[in-house]
């Protein structure tokens, strides 16, 4: 069965996404334009297997914009580095950190955000042919 | 009334590699052939989309589920010498190579003349040259990639063909061990992997969302898919016991259902127990009868015993400083050596070394979640770098060292395992020696060393619980497998091989099920 998630909420959702490109991204290594459909699949199966991921979606979605009327511009200053989240014992900021904020980024690194601090290949990176000239990772011949 | 009892040409117990290329085999020579597999474990989600991303953005494991629990918690370690099953083995179909690392190494040729060489452990009664031809085909079989050739030239053990696939280039952070092991003359290699078919990256091996990494439930997928072929799975299924007809003749297996307790039988023509090093002796052990009173192949006492696996050395050290921010880019090692898995050492415990494949690592995604700022991240990226050079020690067989059931089931419904292990006198004095040699190579790269040390036992490679051999008694099954003193049953596991080298047994393990498969089905050697 495939869940559908409000258009409002998946673009707060890729805003959040996109807030953490800017925060730890090198604009010339990556891009999350490229990353966009992994990030869409990531989404749908979240949505459609289980658990399904609707409600932590749609709670979460809901938080962030309770805490834009507060935060404004810094939001995601705090959502992603001041490392308060991490000690909240608030439910559905916990939530939100959890099931959302910290996969994302796991989702984001892995799909590329990696290269923005030098590797060639990291867990979870997918991308060419095994058969391909060029190694999709760093290798001895490179130093 | 009750349902007639199901029978087949074979009955196999277990799925793993084993049982897979056996069945195989067995349908290419005789698609007419009927087929049983009894399993006790479950199906393995593979090549799902949603375990994938849950691996990937939550770090669950997708097998978690079909391991050991805790050895406080399941099973029973009673030797002086602590043994754990974490890991170790994956009970579901197609057994561990659902989880294994791919690593795909033949034995040498002094590997299968252990006690002649060394007065220790046991010879194996074939010779590396009668297994080469199967090895070239497992090797085919399993999609392995590798290089013939180590960086001094030396081709060993000889082979007569190029590896299947290309090797994967050593990865950058492969240099400091590459140079030191250079400077000393200590050859080195492309670690050998099983791949499958279309591996598109080298970043999600652990679990494939393609199913590029070998694994034997793939090939009971295919199996599976041919309408034509008469095999039947039956899955969580533990088996409790063979059934004979007389002393020489198997003609049944009883297994039971985990949720109802209720036990059924299923017949057959020729049996195949491929139930690893632990499941294979206890159901031997377990099949007792007025002819076999203590268990089929029992009569000398030998099913179980002369329990090994590999001892796991591990050096580790940092260098100051990581100026091209090396993270270790693949979740397999790229760089291996058997400088030290060679004849001269083989009387002291050969050693097969490779590196780390978990550092250098900077765990970047943990570092921001953690709110590390872009900054932070590449300072740590740059500042005090480890790695790890890491070893298999060969471990010689003793006759005291032994597994047998435990009290109660396992979640599956296996009978829990107990491990009765212990070393001899002089192990850790040759442990010592070995850890020595990583020292002495670790050194050269200029790092300082911060560990080195003997892990504790793990029983990933556990072997010879059955081991092969040209007589009853002094071992379990023959040269073909077959148990002594029964006509129609055969035992393919790692349980079969005399002795364990120092390098990873599976693909050993594939030559040996290519080689029954023919003899089973009268197919000739190919060369």
């Amino acid at each position: 069965m495939t869940a559908e998630l409000p258009q409002e909420d998946r673009e707060e959702l890729w805003e959040l996404f996109l807030a953490i490109h800017g925060i730890w991204g090198e604009p010339t290594n990556c891009r999350p334009e490229d990353m966009s459909s992994r990030w869409s699949e990531f989404i749908q199966v979240k949505l459609d297997g289980t658990p399904s991921y609707a409600k932590y979606y749609e709670r979460g979605c809901a938080v962030l914009r309770e805490l834009r009327t507060s935060f404004g511009e810094g939001l995601y200053q705090y959502l992603l580095l001041d490392g308060q989240l991490v000690r909240t014992t608030e439910t559905h900021l916990a939530e939100l950190k959890r099931y959302i904020i910290d996969e994302f980024i796991r989702v984001y690194v892995s799909s590329g955000g990696f290269r923005s601090f030098g590797p060639r290949n990291y867990g979870g990176y997918v991308s060419g042919s095994r058969f391909r000239s060029q190694p999709p990772y760093r290798t001895s011949e490179d130093a | 009334m009750s349902k007639a009892t199901p029978s087949f040409d074979y009955v196999i117990i277990g799925s793993g590699v084993a049982a897979a290329i056996v069945a195989d085999g067995v349908f290419r020579a005789n698609p007419n052939a009927s087929v049983a597999v009894v399993e006790a474990g479950r199906h393995v989600p593979l090549k799902d989309r949603r375990k994938w991303w849950d691996f990937i953005s939550t770090g669950i494991n997708p097998y978690d589920d079909y391991h050991d629990l805790d050895i406080e918690e399941e099973n029973y370690s009673v030797g002086s010498e602590s043994w754990t099953f974490r890991e170790s083995r994956l009970m579901g179909r197609g057994g561990s190579t659902v989880h294994w690392g791919g690593w795909s190494l033949r034995f040498k040729e002094e590997d299968f003349e252990l006690c002649s060489r060394t007065g220790r452990g046991a010879d194996w009664p074939i010779s590396y040259a009668d297994l080469e031809p199967f090895y070239d085909r497992a090797e085919i079989t399993l999609g392995v990639s590798g290089q013939s050739e180590d960086s001094l030239g030396d081709v060993l053990p000889p082979r007569r063909s190029e590896y299947p696939l290309d090797p994967f280039p050593f990865v950058e952070a492969d240099r400091p061990l590459m140079e030191a092991m250079r400077n000393a003359q200590v050859g080195f290699g492309h670690m050998p992997m099983a791949r499958f078919r279309k591996c598109m990256t080298t970043g999600t091996c652990r679990y494939c969302p393609f199913g590029a990494r070998f694994t034997a439930a793939y090939i009971w997928d295919e199996l599976e898919s041919n309408d034509d072929f008469k095999l039947e799975f039956f899955e969580r299924s533990p088996c409790q016991r063979l059934l004979i007809k007389n002393k020489q003749q198997v003609s049944g297996v009883e297994v039971v259902s985990p949720s109802t307790g209720a036990t059924r039988v299923i017949e057959g023509d020729k049996f195949l127990v491929a139930a690893g090093s632990y499941e294979s002796p206890k159901l031997l052990q377990r099949s007792t009868s007025s002819v076999w009173t203590s268990g089929i192949g029992n009569d000398h006492d030998l099913v179980g015993r002369f329990l090994i696996s590999h001892p796991f050395l591990h050096v580790r050290a940092k260098l100051p400083s990581n100026a091209n921010r090396w993270n270790q880019e693949l979740d397999f090692p790229t760089l291996m050596s058997r400088h030290y898995d060679s004849p001269e050492e083989q009387s002291q415990g050969k050693l097969f070394l490779f590196k780390d494949r978990s550092r250098p690592k900077v765990d970047l995604a943990g570092l921001m979640i953690a709110g590390k700022s872009k900054a932070e991240i590449n300072r740590l990226s740059m500042g005090p770098m480890e790695f790890e050079l890491q070893g298999f020690m060969e471990e010689f067989s003793r006759f005291e060292n032994r597994i047998s059931d435990g009290k109660g089931t396992n979640r599956m419904g296996l009978h829990q395992t107990q491990v009765d292990f212990s070393r001899a006198d002089d192990f850790q004095k040759r442990a010592a020696s070995r850890l020595k040699i990583m020292e002495d190579i670790v050194e050269k790269t200029g790092a300082t060393i911060i560990k080195s040390a003997l892990r504790s036992q793990r029983g990933d490679h556990a072997a010879a619980t059955c081991r092969m051999g040209n007589s009853p008694e002094t071992s379990v099954v023959d040269k073909d497998l077959k148990v002594h003193g029964v006509d129609n049953l055969w035992v393919c596991s790692n349980a079969v091989f005399p002795s364990g080298a120092a390098v990873n047994p599976t693909l050993t393990l594939a030559a040996l099920a290519t080689r029954l498969s023919d003899k089973l089905t009268g197919r000739e050697v190919s060369s």
